[in-house]
């Protein structure tokens, strides 16, 4: 009767564990495969992750996160934004903030936010800096959050995001604000030599913020 | 303090009451066996937990989706085993012949049930201790003491309640410990279905974008049951109340037969036992009612601004004493310039220093949006970053924009010209 016993339980584990290791082969496997289809530029390349991600979780898990959009590829001025969210995470300060502590927050919101074909000199894909980036998140007329994002890096490159307190599930609107980077003083060469020929004007009229509002159905914090 | 006092009510309340009304009705109502199986079940369910707890803080290894899929796991079998335990129980209570067999379905159901709810709670409580923000202090400050204080007397109400449960189930009769026991039960799985449905759509059982008629059905579902778990922590809290009361008042007068006085001395005193604990579970769910209301409140209230101050100035300059601004907490000033825009500064005495920091209420990063203070640490209103206090009055980052000051006869001066310079900035 032990041996029976014995038998049974060396051949349930044989079977989980087998279950497991292929179930991490074939992670790997269409992780590769996946990751072998990344394009040339960056805003293609965040498109096809967010693509993945939705396709194949475990893709996007091997990081050790999943990014849940909130839209995608969405054309502000010269700006191809994405937002995501996802868990709170610990964020190591300059000399004049203090280090985030994860557990005080809901979730991570995050907005990534590349440069399209554009005549103010940044190349095409790439991550545009020295923005002020404002969200809100509302519920009808409430505002639930708001603030600015702050610049910051993470293993997927640099993006404008933060730490928010975002309890209660629901159906919101999120705004995300762009305001002009003239705004933080960075400066385009105007000369017809080095110039890139346009000038922020082109795309902020009168110095006026480029915004976006997408409905959001929130499914409530992401915790371990 | 009072945030930590209201967390176990939060994670545990509602597992406090299944556990001790299973482990009565196990130990009271079926055999030896059957306890025993209990009790080392529940002894697994805390080694479990402290090992969870500590993987959890300790194994980076172990990502959010392990856990999410860990956490998806343990609820399903909490869901099954519940509705498992709510059908055994009923069985056991309608067909007394079967009851030899059934008893050990139920123990099974049972002992699942308890396992999988305190794994799924316990773990978080333990952890806290680990994720006191301290603000630099050490685990010998008062800081950490008044946390761990009211984490421990968050806990004690648990664990109170969870044996006031228990002592009131053990002499219910066995038809009213099933139907309120099932009852719990019920309000306890119910109340993980919301957290299970965002598991299955965190790890895209259920896709969001995909399976869009599946997510409207399930969103709604999702949305009612997570934000409203203090609905059905007062369930939990109501249905064990509501045993008490009904226990209390069939223990008021003595019904049963008795020989002698003794007898009858014996029966009053088991009888004011019982009342005694019924006093005990209304207690709690008064005490956990009050927890889930008021100091929520007061947890959760918006700290108020420093208001904006008076100080001596004249033409040149305004002069802030020493004395006004000593404490070690946020003060505000402003200048209303001629175009009628208020000019705001903000003045903070230095952790451990007899340095002030000086400084706009504004920020190059966040404009005008100014800073306040929350539980003696400075937060950016717009972008709730903390600040280093010990960096403010220096240039850049987050750090209030700079201005012109001098400290003379036990006097901050700035110079209103220096505040001018900055009318931009304030619209």
């Amino acid at each position: 009767m032990k041996k029976i016993l014995a038998i049974i339980c060396a051949a349930a584990m044989a079977v989980t564990a087998t279950a497991a290791l292929a179930g991490c082969g074939s992670n790997n496997t269409s992780s590769s495969k996946t990751e072998s289809k990344a394009t040339e530029s960056k805003a293609e390349e965040s498109k096809a992750e967010a693509t993945r991600a939705e396709a194949d979780p475990a893709a996007a898990d091997d990081a050790g996160f999943t990014e849940y959009p909130i839209f995608e590829d969405e054309t502000v001025g010269f700006m191809n934004v994405s937002a995501v969210f996802f868990q709170a995470v610990p964020m190591t300060a300059g000399a004049t903030i203090k280090e985030q502590k994860a557990e005080d927050y809901d979730i991570h919101l995050e907005a990534d936010i590349s440069a399209l074909e554009n005549t103010l000199g940044y190349e095409k894909g790439s991550w545009v800096p020295y923005l002020t980036v404002d969200y809100k998140v509302t519920a009808g007329s409430e505002v639930k959050a708001e603030g600015t994002f702050m610049e910051m890096a993470a293993s997927d490159g640099p993006h404008y995001g933060a730490n928010i307190k975002l309890p209660d599930a629901g159906t919101y609107e999120l705004t995300i604000t762009i305001h002009s980077p003239a705004d933080n003083d960075y400066l385009i060469h105007s000369d017809a030599l080095t110039g890139p020929g346009g000038t922020f004007d082109d795309y902020f009229k009168n110095g006026e913020p480029l915004s976006v509002t997408k409905t959001w159905e929130y499914t409530g914090p992401v915790k371990v | 303090m009072l945030k930590f006092f209201e967390q176990p009510t939060l994670d545990l309340m509602i597992n406090a009451v299944i556990t001790g009304m299973l482990y009565a009705f196990v130990k009271f109502k079926l055999n030896k066996v059957c306890k025993i199986a209990f009790l080392s079940g529940g002894g697994l369910a805390l080694a479990a937990s402290v090992f969870v707890a500590v993987q959890k803080n300790t194994n980076r290894e172990l990502k959010l989706p392990f856990w999410n899929g860990f956490t998806y796991v343990l609820l399903t079998v909490l869901a099954v085993a519940s509705v498992a335990l709510i059908l055994f129980s009923l069985l056991w209570l309608a067909a007394k012949r079967l009851r030899r067999i059934t008893q050990y379905f139920v123990t099974a159901a049972a002992i699942v049930v308890c396992f999988t709810s305190i794994v799924n709670g316990l773990p978080n409580v333990l952890a806290y201790p680990f994720n006191f923000d301290l603000q630099g202090n050490s685990v010998f400050s008062t800081d950490f003491l008044y946390r761990f204080i009211g984490l421990l007397l968050g806990f004690l109400l648990v664990l109170v309640m969870c044996i006031a449960a228990f002592k009131t189930v053990k002499k219910a009769s066995a038809a009213l410990s099933v139907i309120f026991m099932d009852i719990a039960v019920f309000i306890g799985a119910f109340s993980v279905l919301g957290r299970l449905l965002q598991l299955m759509l965190q790890l895209q059982i259920i896709r969001q974008n995909r399976d869009r008629d599946l997510f409207k059905l399930v969103f709604p579902v999702l949305q009612f049951v997570n934000n409203n778990q203090a609905l059905f922590i007062f369930g939990a809290m109501g249905c064990i109340a509501l045993l008490a009361v009904i226990q209390f008042v069939r223990n008021l007068k003595v019904r049963g037969a008795y020989d002698n006085p003794a007898q009858k001395r014996k029966l009053r005193a088991a009888m004011r036992n019982v009342r005694r604990w019924a006093c005990v579970v209304l207690a709690c769910a008064v005490i956990g009612i009050v927890n889930l209301t008021a100091v929520h409140a007061i947890n959760n209230k918006k700290p108020v601004e420093a208001p904006v101050e008076q100080c001596e100035m004249d033409h040149n300059n305004m002069y802030v004493d020493f004395s006004q601004v000593d404490d070690g907490h946020l003060h505000r000033f402003a200048y209303i310039t001629d175009k009628g825009v208020e000019i705001r500064f903000i003045v903070i005495k230095k952790p451990n220093s007899s340095s002030y920091g000086v400084g706009l209420d504004a920020c190059d990063i966040c404009g005008e949006a100014g800073y306040f203070e929350r539980e003696g640490q400075i937060v950016c209103k717009r972008c709730d970053v903390v600040m280093n206090i010990n960096t403010i009055g220096f240039k850049g980052g987050c750090n209030p924009i700079v201005i012109d000051y001098e400290v003379k006869d036990g006097r901050i001066i700035v110079p209103i010209e220096g505040l001018v310079l900055h009318e931009r900035k304030f619209k």
